[in-house]
């Protein structure tokens, strides 16, 4: 029963998202791993905290980003556009190793940290090698 | 900034499209015929200008770019933004890194009869901001016309 109701609830959202996602810029990521975690670093400048929504449904991390209004109601004439006024889309998927309750997001100048931390059973180990 | 945009409404077709675009930038593939100073598609940082009744606006796209590494020039019509951006992130092994990371330097043309003097820079959400007043001689004026 509570696996249907997900299931109910994801179609739901991805009819929503469907719509979100139409017309969207792929922003562009680092992402770079140690052994504690994997660190996604996303170039979004145009986007605030309000606008900015990370979450993730069962193993795919989505990343949206909504551009707040640029404000070109002064516009006259000419114009050229290399970033045209459209919001961010880009999702990934993870793995089990990948410590959900304790994923830290932050947004700084337009740049969005995320750090996926891996859970402790998954870490490199030393092994002991004992003699005798 | 190799931003990208598509008119798939199916995201996976999203993937070919970027693939065409990166096979072009790879060859730099453009027009025929470009002008001598023009720069390909995808150059750090991307920028759109706008004219507007009063001024021109520019907003050149820096996230994370901290605003005392910038440096802005007005000079013979044209405007320089320059600056370095770094994207360090740590130690550990890099799966993806498409940011730009390093020194950059666009030059924008701009029209005639600006006011160099009066001109702004903000910067917001990784964007900055670049407004230049017209001059006051370049500005629309109203001419009364007195009956005789």
């Amino acid at each position: 029963m509570a696996e249907k109701n997900t299931q109910s609830i994801a179609r739901k959202d991805d009819a929503e998202l469907a719509s979100r996602i139409k017309d969207t810029l792929v922003p562009h990521v680092d992402i770079c791993e140690d052994k504690d975690s994997v660190t996604l670093y996303a170039d979004l400048p145009g986007v605030d905290k309000e606008g900015l929504d990370v979450h993730i449904d069962k193993d795919t991390l989505q990343l949206y980003g909504r551009r707040a209004a640029a404000g070109t109601d002064a516009k006259t004439g000419d114009s050229y556009t290399e970033m045209p006024d459209r919001d961010y889309y880009r999702a990934f998927t993870i793995g089990e190793e990948v410590d959900r309750e304790h994923i830290a997001a932050n947004l700084n100048n337009g740049v969005l940290k995320v750090v996926l931390p891996k859970s402790e059973r998954v870490k490199p180990k030393k092994i002991v090698i004992k003699c005798g | 900034m190799q931003v990208r945009w598509y008119d798939g409404y199916v995201p996976t077709f999203n993937d070919f499209f970027r693939l065409r675009d990166e096979l072009d930038q790879l060859f730099d593939i453009g027009l025929p015929l470009s002008n001598i100073r023009s720069v390909p598609r995808g150059t750090f940082p991307a920028i759109n200008c706008e004219e507007q009744k009063e001024a021109v606006r520019i907003d050149a796209y820096l996230p994370g770019v901290e605003p005392k590494d910038v440096e802005l020039t007005i000079e013979d019509n044209s405007l320089t933004i320059k600056g370095r951006r770094e994207t360090q992130a740590g130690e550990g092994n890099y799966h993806r890194r498409e940011r730009f990371s390093g020194e950059f330097s666009r030059i924008v043309s701009l029209p005639d009869g600006l006011d160099s003097e009066k001109a702004e820079a903000r910067y917001h959400d990784g964007i900055l901001s670049i407004t230049i007043a017209r001059a006051e001689e370049r500005k629309p004026k109203q001419i009364a016309v007195s009956i005789n």
